[in-house]
């Protein structure tokens, strides 16, 4: 004993210790005067660094295509979308990632659980996945090409394989990791094998199988960029590797600004997710 | 004559670890009757956990017999429900979610569910909370729901494993109030682990005594005098100290034996 026994320290009943109200500012906020110069103080860096960089690109023509000026990226990113090709490149994008991640959730989260659940089928199946696990879904880009040549299905295969992993190895865990008691608990108030798989070792898995999912979904956005800089017709890695040949350098920027703008809102939505279907982890 | 609720006769536990063998329990022989409470106290390794969990089912004695209400217990069922030290209670759902589950793995009903969920509630002295998540609650508070939860399934038995050992002793004091409140209320037979034996005092009808190496009972003491109970009344302290005693004898043993 003793280890938990802090835990009842509160005081009964009155109020139940309320989460700890965050304090709305960003990571960190320094005690500054006032609110406005603290903002100010903070982006100030970033503004000169727009500045800077937009002074060095006007120094030269030669400078303007290495380092494409902001107001030029803007420029581009507008004609982009005023030719719709922008809109075209993201939504390709985004319909590959989806694509590969229904078929990486769908195999992934049941092999996981099944590798989880079952020491006999883990003892079997792990020498399998330890194999693939290391080598990195990009060195698969030759292969992949050659099977499935240059198409939606190549660059899919290669999103889901970054994927896959994380979902796999995270349901794993999640589930070798359940409380024990809780699956006693449960069993003595006449849980069957159904009802404990569902009511007991899928929520508590759940943290898991979303860190792996939220991995997943960050390598995967990664993967799907190299893939599409190498093989494909469409998407932002195409429109990367399109403003390199055009010598449009714009157009490459514009494509890093998106990429990690999707990226971050992806996460975001992920994250939204998490909280919206696990209600009881709290705020974070 | 009573039925006796729970009848354990000659059961041995052997554990083997490769080539090892422990023996938990040595022909550990118990009834227990309908409405009685019954504390095991014993130091740590006199298998009361393992008789626990016999009875729990969620073990098998590897020999002699243990049966429940006429029944063998072939493994776990809500006429027994058990009790934790660490509460158990499932993080994902509320209050009313966890007092509620085992009435829905039995699929009863809404509205009764909703009733027996509002008795319990009511019961433990928990009304307004119950959409909070036990993570939201003091460790008192989510003892009683635990509590709420295991009487819900209406058991005719309560295995209670050392259930207030993480409380602090005000709220601990306080839980055993409670747990006698409820219980004369409902009554239903209780077997509850401790290593405290002022509680087993303040609680039990009887009082087990177990000692380790192997694990056996030791003495059975029965409690005559009506609740509540005072810990510091004469009889009581007697009592204390002849349970301290067999304890001590049986750590002394156990040293000796070592040291032989």
């Amino acid at each position: 004993m003793g280890a938990a026994l802090n835990r009842a320290g509160e005081p009964p009943a009155a109020d139940d210790e309320a989460p700890p109200a965050g304090t709305g500012k960003g990571p960190g906020a320094p005690p500054g005067p006032h609110p406005v110069l603290r903002w100010g103080s903070r982006y100030f860096l970033l503004a000169l660094l727009f500045v800077v960089w937009e002074g060095i690109s006007r120094s030269s023509p030669d400078m303007a295509l290495q380092l494409p000026a902001p107001t030029e990226v803007i420029k581009g990113g507008i004609e982009l979308f005023r030719q719709g090709t922008l809109q075209r490149d993201v939504l390709a994008s985004l319909k590959r990632v989806a694509v590969a991640l229904v078929f990486a959730s769908l195999i992934g989260f049941p092999l996981g659980a099944a590798l989880g659940a079952s020491r006999k089928f883990a003892w079997a199946f792990e020498p399998v996945v330890n194999f693939f696990r290391p080598i990195p879904p990009l060195a698969w880009i030759p292969l992949s090409i050659v099977w499935f040549g240059i198409s939606d299905a190549q660059n899919q295969f290669i999103i889901f394989l970054a994927a896959f992993f994380p979902i796999v190895l995270s349901t794993m865990e999640g589930v070798r990791d359940v409380d024990q008691q809780l699956v006693r608990a449960a069993r003595t108030l006449g849980a069957g094998r159904t009802a404990i798989a569902l009511t007991v070792v899928l929520p508590g898995a759940l943290p898991s199988m979303f860190v792996g999912f939220r991995v997943g979904v960050g390598i995967a956005w990664m993967a799907l960029v190299a893939g599409e800089l190498v093989a494909a017709t469409s998407g932002l890695g195409f429109l990367i590797a399109q403003g390199r040949m055009l010598f449009r350098s714009e157009y490459i920027v514009v494509g890093m600004v998106m990429i990690g703008f999707i990226g971050l809102l992806l996460d975001a939505l992920v994250r939204l997710l998490q909280h919206l279907v696990m209600p009881w982890r709290g705020e974070r | 004559m009573i039925q006796n609720c729970v009848s354990i006769a000659g059961v041995h536990k052997v554990y083997s670890t490769g080539r090892n063998e422990v023996v938990a329990l040595r022909n550990v022989s118990l009834d227990i009757g309908p409405n009685e409470f019954v504390c095991i106290v014993g130091p740590s390794g006199c298998g009361k956990t393992t008789l626990l969990n016999l009875l729990a089912g969620f073990e098998s004695p590897t020999a002699g017999t243990i049966s429940a209400f006429g029944q063998p217990i072939l493994g776990p069922g809500p006429d027994r429900t058990m009790m934790f030290q660490d509460y158990a209670l499932f993080p994902w759902l509320t209050v009313h979610g966890n007092i509620e589950y085992g009435l829905r793995r039995r699929g009863v009903p809404r509205a009764e569910r909703e009733e027996t969920v509002r008795h319990y509630v009511e019961l433990i002295e928990l009304k307004g909370f119950e959409r909070k998540f036990p993570k939201q609650l003091s460790g008192g508070m989510r003892q009683r729901v635990a509590l709420a939860r295991a009487l819900a399934v209406n058991p005719k038995m309560l295995l209670m494993d050392e259930p207030f050992a993480a409380l602090d002793s005000f709220t601990r004091e306080k839980m055993q109030d409670e747990l006698i409140r409820v219980w004369e209320r409902e009554r239903k037979a209780v077997l509850f682990i401790t290593h405290n034996i002022d509680e087993a005092i303040k609680l039990a009808d009887r009082v087990v005594v177990m000692s380790p190496r192997p694990g056996r009972i030791t003495e059975i003491i029965p409690l005559a005098s009506p609740r509540p109970r005072d810990v510091d009344s004469d009889e009581n302290v007697k009592i204390v100290h002849h349970v301290r005693e067999i304890l001590h004898l049986i750590s002394s043993n156990g040293a000796a034996a070592r040291a032989a």
